[in-house]
């Protein structure tokens, strides 16, 4: 069905992809920490950078969750 | 799942009813167009001045000179920097091999990749204008949005230099300007054209400088949401393009095309005499 010759995404369907990724991200970002354990300096500046970008990035995909029938 | 084709209409026009209102949005307008075209004006004395400068004006225009130098010889720039003369270049070729049947012609100078650099602004411009005025109809508005990229600080700065910056800028803009819409066309044979000719430009400003992935990648992606098949299909053949012309610069280069960093000087010996030299620097800079 995705490889349809006239499909596209809606609205609702990316912002669900946006959520996923966004809080994909924000665990796979932490979880640099946890996998490499003994890192000295914590979470730094970049890291800090990347959570807030994932965190826009799942509330955009928020956002774009009610509208179900219009094309992305 | 959304099994559709055509997306809504994205732009609405919105008409001021009120006598004193127009009056009021045409005194502006034409305010804001008279402040742009000044600009413009200033950009374009700049620019014809700084052609008519015959040395470099930005430390990286020397560089380019020496690579379109080379490409108009029929050589690589792409060489082995722990041998004579120690040069290689880390950009793609596309802008230099525009430049090169000058060198040919007018011999080694910078006016004429600055006026390339210029003319790329202005097409870049007039790309900006054409996508407002398909939005809204606007013939004011969309001047103001191309004058408004040309009154830039950056785009006065970096514009008319030899730098391949700008040019790659303006195959990014085409390339976003002919692929907004591709997808709703109904027609098979334009849209599969329209595809072709706005990868091509994608394809450009990646040879013309790296830094244009961000935009491919943006292109692919939003080709991808409106169209997963398409987006699969034309990225296929677009990386076998892409990949097959980098196999073939970094074939011919010997590897110094891309695959072989380029050997830094720390990799060398540092000899005696070059200790001393620096020692006495040194020296010198702390008395």
């Amino acid at each position: 069905m995705i490889l349809s010759k006239r499909f596209t995404f809606t609205k609702q369907q990316l912002g669900l992809l946006m959520l996923i990724a966004g809080i994909g991200g924000f665990i796979a970002i932490l979880g640099i920490d946890v996998i490499d354990v003994g890192r000295d300096g914590g979470i730094g500046p970049a890291q800090q950078i990347a959570l807030g970008i994932t965190v826009l990035i799942a509330l955009v995909g928020l956002t774009l969750l009610p509208i179900s029938d219009q094309p992305a | 799942m959304n099994d559709q084709h055509s997306a809504p209409p994205l732009h609405t026009t919105v008409r001021v009813s009120d006598p004193a209102l127009r009056w009021l949005s045409r005194a502006l307008l034409t305010a804001a167009l008279i402040v742009m075209i000044g600009y413009f004006l200033v950009y374009l004395v700049f620019a014809i001045n700084l052609m008519h400068f015959p040395f470099d004006y930005d430390q990286g225009e020397g560089f380019e000179l020496v690579d379109t130098i080379l490409f108009s010889q029929g050589q690589f720039p792409y060489r082995d920097t722990n041998i004579y003369p120690f040069y290689s270049s880390n950009y793609p070729p596309l802008f230099h091999v525009i430049a090169a049947p000058f060198v040919w012609l007018f011999g080694n100078a910078y006016w004429y990749g600055r006026l390339l650099g210029f003319l790329s602004t202005l097409i870049t411009a007039a790309a900006i204008g054409l996508a407002v005025y398909r939005e809204g109809r606007r013939p004011t508005i969309a001047t103001l949005s191309g004058l408004a990229y040309l009154a830039s600080n950056t785009i006065y700065h970096i514009g008319p230099l030899f730098r391949q910056h700008i040019m790659m800028v303006m195959f990014e803009t085409v390339a976003v300007v002919l692929l907004a819409h591709v997808n709703e066309i109904d027609s098979e044979r334009r849209r599969r054209w329209l595809l072709f000719i706005g990868l091509a430009m994608v394809m450009a400003a990646g040879y013309t400088k790296q830094l244009a992935v961000a935009t491919a990648i943006a292109i692919f992606v939003f080709l991808f949401i409106r169209n997963p098949r398409r987006a699969l299909t034309w990225g296929v053949g677009f990386a076998l393009v892409g990949g097959g012309v980098f196999l073939w610069i970094n074939i011919a280069t010997q590897g110094n095309g891309g695959y072989k960093p380029s050997a830094p000087m720390s990799t060398n010996s540092f000899p005696r005499k070059q200790w001393a030299y620096f020692a006495c620097g040194l020296a010198y800079t702390v008395s």
